[in-house]
């Protein structure tokens, strides 16, 4: 284990390590405009693993990017506010970010052998990213890439270092993408489906990875899934994405335990659950929603069998706002706003 | 041949050599199924589960001959149906249907949901265009669609609705056995439960056998009868689902049930992890394939392959560890 | 939203099921929108689309047969490789001035030299000669007293001329006098005999013949009445008089006559045709025809009036044979054999002069202050002019083009056609507009049918070795490696030089050297597509290879198919011009562009437009090909099918 110099700020505030307010994401494109992020809050404390689910296309990964601010064309970030460590992320210059990412925010991303160059050693990889952060201040050597190896749990580290990314399984991959990103201790990692391409032991494995390095870093971790075990597991507070907004936030235990909105109960109810055989799985009807030119009010009211069990009219024309209906249990719904 | 076993898999080996040089010799063989013994009983659901490169995909499409086996035999209502000229085994296939993982790439682009779905009924001999119309509907309006349905191209519905359209073209030709080769794997969850519960109702109401390939168990204790776990092109173990699901003895069940991650927060388990990768088919380890990551593992795993024995209750394991007790309630590990 | 009864599932079923409320929209549908959004494709479409048209309608779009030699038809004025004429942009139409150029002072007369290369006018004592082409004035050559009358040498080397006292002989090209002769006595006419050597001296009754090397006078002819006409016949053997009621013809070596024609009144006229076969004499109310040869009397025409200035009509070739006459402000025409009349030319005014272009197209009539062209065959006005002076001198050109025209001190040429050339006219006196037109056709042919040929072959073959594989596919590659080895062009050349040259086999062998590329395409198509899962579900219900073939994996591997076809038509229309251009391909006089680049490709500089135009086209057509398939290739692009 190497010992960084932690990059903390003395924690006499509390204040939280990302603070997003209200990022709204755009795309540009000749059909219309997508609205892919659309009005996303969401804070990560130290040490805390929030994770980020919802289904295809309900802009979870969207979000990650636009912190990183990799956004291209014909996408922009529209609005909102990025603060990261007190600082607006979206204020910051190019050379800033570029200083931050892979350093303060790390990623790792759902395709390790996609994200890794198949032309290269994967010690050369890692080597690289250490000297692009660090190397002004140090000289870095072939055994900072060993040691990075050893620490993300790679047998034989020092054979490993020369293997090139095609020689490594999927699981071994994905753990050099978690040594990459953790090789310069950031304080905030972003993990867009770690787990999603790997098989079941392997993705035991290397959960088990994040939540020891969180536990030595005190790292503050958005983990974003669409695998509700995952978060049910990993995660110490989830918010619930639909078709490019946040709908609900809580505490993981909260959550599955009471969920509010009528999305998050037909997911959880939608899912099988090991142990728990039911004779007939809920159905949420309906598809997910195009998100070019969304009809107004709530995205999910198409799909929405509450809107009327209680017969609500609010949902088709006005959208609901983010509320916090039981202690910090946040929930964008009308059933919980009250007409007014 | 029991009356009950619509399939009878006996010794199945399906391996593929591989060739290089420019003689074209064979460089390495990869054991994708390695000697698999399964009976398949009628009106039942068969969960196959496996990780990655465990061979089920290739199990599914052996039996059904759209992958030359090397070895061994299936027996289909009693005929073996690797014997039969590809003329006898057209009628056959009719009865013995697949539903793909991908929906986008299960069905034709360029052709209407119409003609994707009746083409079997036309290899199949009915001919009248207005019969074809008929059954294609009826397909249809079975998985939950429409007439108008008919005349659209695939790039226009939805990932769950094409898996739907995959259904109805399996079902149109009125199979008796279903291969689904991880049909909800590239779903959405919220759409995953409609596939699901279609599936299940179809098999009650037709009188299906399905043979569920997955790697998702809780997808498949929600919907499977029996259940058979693969490793590295063997079968591991054989179970009833309640069987299975609360006494599971291969060590790898066990650890492949430990693994997956419960969405409900409060079950707290204590994690069996598994060091290391899976062996590469191409070098599986001698003996027992597990014994590499096996917790357990004892001096006679690395030499001599395990044979499958019935530890009572019809529950199949094939482990040197484990012996049949017939009145003993393991706690799982 | 009131609750209907129903169950909330079925409520929101019913909105799950109109997912889709635009029409069904295939994907050949999708790819075509995506290329009308690209705005090179949408050129490149245009282009095709006009190229198609103009192919299509081809017979109607074109001036001329574009086989058919101008000079055949007979188009009159056309020259070889004459730049384009389009009278908008300046060309002149008939009625127009070709020469425009004033002397110093009134002209007596004007001519054409013998090339028609040189003008000459005569004002008193001086010769002005100008250069046609340019109109340049060259020269002036000065006698010391008024020239009564000059002739132009065959060869344009020498002029003579006639004063009172003297004969002089100008030598053009050093611009000075070459010798003086005596005027042997009251001499007004001098005339060059048809091979510049001899030439004759006429007064009123006297003709002198005489000889170049010596320089003398070789005989002499003595008249009884006064001369109407004296003329030489065209291989110089024979001098022609007509004076009185007499027309004789004298030997010019003897200087007697050989024979003498009798009239019954005084002879107006009389004249040789081309090639000197006959004899037309005016007299009284008549009008004789009479063989040259034999000397006998071939037809006799009456008229009601007295009949003068007999001239000819004639193009043998097209057996025109015509002979004309006037009578005071008509004009006549009668078929020479037949004696059939055939025009009357109402002038208007007395005419002077009546005169046939040399194909026997047009005719004009000529009085003191008009001048009228008229259309040969049908008798139609084209164009008359009206001067202000007095017309002294009008003459067509030797190709019929135009009309020299003097009047006051002026001299002009008069353009008689009204043709516009749009591209010109090539080597062998051809519409190259039509060619350039026709040639569409062949082009669009040529890239069509080697292209499809090609690709039927090519896809077949890589279709079934990519789907069979083995050694079939082994066999099949790696003849089309082999043939993809030869650099196109050598193999097409080498085909065409087993199978002979034309464009059919040109076809031929164009279409053999692209087969490889397209068998290499479909094969990886259908190499890639034969693994999808929706051919393994065909295999799974049983349908037979064959079909599997054709109806799921070939319509799914076509797409880089059509952009390499799309693409591979412009090289085939490339190579066939290259085949052409060679001489291997299509042969003259086929208007195929390429061949029409070969055949003039020495003139680059002295007649551009033949090398421009069918450039220019061959580059438009293969332009319109590759915008189309890049267009294509981009609106065929995977991602177009999630």
């Amino acid at each position: 284990m190497i010992k960084h110099q932690h990059n903390f700020q003395p924690s006499t505030n509390s204040q939280p390590l990302l603070e997003i307010n209200d990022l709204r994401t755009y795309f540009f494109t000749r059909d219309g405009t997508v609205k892919a992020v659309d009005g996303v809050s969401l804070t990560v404390e130290r040490g805390q693993i929030h994770g980020l689910v919802g289904e295809s296309g309900c802009g979870k990964s969207m979000t990650a990017m636009s912190i990183l601010r990799l956004v291209d064309k014909p996408g922009r970030i529209v609005s909102g506010e990025i603060l990261f460590k007190g600082e607006d992320l979206l204020k910051r210059t190019r050379n800033e970010m570029t200083a931050i990412r892979g350093k303060q925010i790390s990623v790792i991303f759902q395709e390790p052998k996609s994200s890794l160059n198949p032309v290269l050693r994967v010690g050369t990889q890692l080597l690289e990213v250490l000297k692009i952060h660090e190397g002004k201040q140090r000289t870095i050597k072939r055994k900072d890439a060993v040691e990075q190896l050893r620490s993300v749990g790679i047998p034989d580290p020092d054979r490993r270092v020369e293997n090139y990314p095609h020689e490594m399984s999927g699981g071994m991959a994905q753990r050099v993408m978690i040594a990459m990103g953790m090789a310069c201790a950031p304080d905030l990692l972003i993990a867009d489906e770690p787990t999603t391409a790997l098989d079941v032991t392997i993705q035991a494995q290397v959960l088990d990875l994040i939540r020891k390095l969180r536990d030595e870093h005190e790292m503050g971790v958005i983990l974003i899934t669409h695998d509700m075990g995952i978060v049910a597991e990993m995660a110490d507070i989830v918010t619930v994405m639909y078709a490019g907004t946040a709908v609900e936030e809580a505490p993981t235990v909260e959550l599955f335990e009471t969920p509010l909105h009528p999305y998050t109960q037909g997911l959880i109810a939608s899912i099988p659950v090991m142990g728990q055989v039911k004779e007939r799985l809920e159905v949420i009807p309906g598809n997910v929603p195009n998100l070019i030119d969304m009809p107004p009010g709530c995205r999910f009211a198409p799909r929405c069998k509450a809107r009327i069990e209680h017969g609500l009219t609010r949902c088709e024309v006005e959208e609901p706002h983010m509320i916090e209906a039981k202690p910090n249990h946040f929930v964008r719904c009308w059933l919980y706003e009250g007409e007014s | 041949m029991t009356e009950e076993n619509l399939l009878e898999i006996r010794d199945l080996k399906v391996h593929f050599e591989i060739k290089s040089g420019i003689l074209k010799r064979t460089a390495g063989v990869v054991k994708a199924v390695d000697g698999v013994d399964l009976d398949i009983r009628r009106g039942e659901i068969l969960g196959l589960v496996g990780e990655s490169g465990c061979g089920k995909t290739t199990v599914g499409r052996a039996i059904l001959r759209l992958v030359e086996a090397t070895s061994g035999s299936v027996k289909f209502k009693g005929r073996d149906i690797f014997k039969l000229s590809s003329t006898e085994m057209k009628p056959l296939r009719r009865e013995m249907q697949l539903v793909f993982q991908d929906p986008y790439s299960s069905l034709d682009p360029r052709s209407k949901v119409g003609d994707i779905v009746g083409e079997g009924l036309r290899v199949h001999g009915v001919t009248d265009r207005k019969e074809r119309y008929r059954r294609v509907l009826e397909a249809l309006e079975m998985v939950g669609l429409q007439e108008p349905h008919m005349r659209r191209f695939p790039h226009e519905f939805s990932g769950g609705q094409r898996q739907r359209i995959g259904i109805a073209r399996a079902l149109v030709v009125k199979p008796s056995f279903i291969v689904c080769d991880e049909p909800v794997s590239a779903l959405d969850v919220s759409i995953q439960s409609q596939v699901l519960n279609l599936l299940k109702d179809l098999q009650q109401e037709l009188d299906l056998t399905l043979l569920f390939i997955a790697h998702d168990m809780s997808v498949v204790e929600h919907l499977c009868n029996r259940v058979a776990v693969m490793y590295l092109g063997k079968i591991v173990e054989v179970a009833e689902r309640e069987e299975l699901f609360g006494n599971p003895q291969h060590p790898y069940t066990q650890a492949l049930m430990s693994a997956i991650p419960i969405a409900d927060p409060k079950v707290k388990r204590e994690r069996i992890i598994l060091p290391g990768d899976p062996p590469s088919p191409l070098r599986p380890p001698p003996g027992c394939r597990f014994h590499t990551r096996c917790p357990e593992a004892i001096d006679i795993c690395s030499q001599e392959i395990p044979q499958q024995i019935d530890l009572g209750r019809q529950h199949l394991c094939a482990c040197h560890l484990r012996q049949p007790e017939p009145d003993a309630i393991q706690q799982p590990a | 939203m009131e609750s209907t009864g129903q169950s909330p599932e079925v409520q929101l079923a019913a909105a799950d099921a109109t997912v889709i409320t635009r029409p069904p929209k295939s994907l050949w549908r999708e790819t075509l929108e995506r290329l009308l959004r690209k705005p090179s494709a949408v050129v490149g479409l245009v282009i095709l689309g006009t190229l198609l048209f103009i192919a299509i309608f081809a017979p109607v779009l074109a001036t001329h047969d574009p086989l058919q030699v101008l000079l055949d038809v007979p188009e009159e004025g056309v020259g070889k490789r004459d730049k384009p004429c389009i009278h908008l942009f300046g060309c002149p139409g008939a009625g127009d001035s070709l020469f425009d150029a004033t002397a110093a002072s009134d002209i007596q007369m004007a001519a054409l030299s013998a090339t028609n290369s040189l003008i000459s006018a005569t004002s008193d004592n001086t010769i002005t000669i100008w250069n046609r082409g340019s109109g340049k004035k060259l020269m002036d050559l000065q006698a010391d007293q008024p020239i009564f009358a000059i002739n132009w040498s065959p060869n344009d080397q020498k002029i003579l001329g006639i004063t009172e006292d003297e004969v002089i002989v100008w030598d053009v090209n050093r611009r000075q006098v070459d010798r003086t002769l005596e005027n042997p006595g009251e001499a007004t006419q001098v005339k060059w005999n048809a091979d510049g050597t001899r030439f004759l001296t006429a007064s009123d009754r006297r003709v002198d013949l005489w000889d170049t090397l010596s320089w003398g006078v070789v005989s002499t002819i003595e008249l009884e009445s006064d001369l109407t006409e004296v003329a030489w016949n065209s291989n110089g053997t024979l001098v022609m008089t007509a004076a009185g009621r007499q027309v004789q013809l004298w030997n010019v070596f003897t200087g007697t006559a050989v024979t003498t024609l009798e009239h019954e009144n005084p002879v107006t006229s009389a004249r040789f045709n081309r090639g000197s076969t006959r004899i037309v004499t005016t007299a009284g109310t008549t009008l004789h025809v009479w063989n040259a040869a034999s000397f006998a009397e071939e037809r006799v025409i009456e008229y009601d009036q007295p009949l003068d200035n007999g001239a000819w009509s004639e193009d043998l070739s097209r057996g025109v044979e015509r002979v004309m006459a006037t009578s005071g402000n008509t004009g006549l025409m009668w078929n020479t054999r037949s004696g059939e009349l055939l025009q009357e030319f109402d002038h208007g005014a007395p005419i002077e002069q009546i005169a046939s272009s040399p194909l026997a197209t047009r005719i004009f009539t000529k009085s003191e202050q008009l001048l009228r062209v008229w259309d040969a065959t049908n008798g139609e006005h084209i164009l008359s002019q009206e001067t202000d002076g007095v017309l002294t001198s009008t003459a067509w050109q030797t190709n019929g083009g135009g009309i020299l025209v003097a009047d006051g001190d002026a001299v002009n040429i008069l353009k008689t056609s009204d043709r516009q050339y749009i591209m010109g006219v090539d080597g062998n006196v051809r519409d190259q507009f039509s060619r350039v037109i026709y040639g569409t056709r062949l082009s669009l042919l040529v890239g069509l049918t080697t292209v499809t040929l090609a690709v039927i072959v090519g896809t077949i073959s890589g279709a079934i070795a990519g789907f069979l594989g083995g050694w079939v596919d082994n066999v099949i590659m790696r003849i089309m490696d082999v043939m993809l080895a030869f650099p196109s062009l050598i193999l097409a050349i080498a085909v065409v030089t087993v199978l002979g040259p034309g464009l059919i086999n040109a076809l031929t062998a164009i279409s053999i050297v692209f087969i490889p590329a397209y068998a290499r395409v479909a094969r990886s198509g259908v190499l890639s597509v034969k693994e999808e899962d929706f051919v393994t579900a065909d295999r799974a219900l049983g349908v037979s290879q064959v079909r599997i073939l054709f109806r799921r994996v070939l319509p799914n591997a076509m797409a880089p198919l059509i952009v390499q076809a799309t693409l591979g038509i412009g090289t085939a229309i490339l190579d066939a011009a290259a085949l052409s251009f060679l001489g291997l391909g299509a042969q003259p006089p086929t208007p195929e562009w390429g061949a029409m680049l070969g055949a003039e490709r020495n003139q680059v500089f002295t007649a551009p437009h033949l090398v421009f135009y069918p450039g220019i086209a061959i580059m438009i057509t293969v332009l319109a090909f590759n915008l189309l398939g890049d267009g294509l290739r981009d609106a065929l692009d995977p991602r177009l099918d999630r």
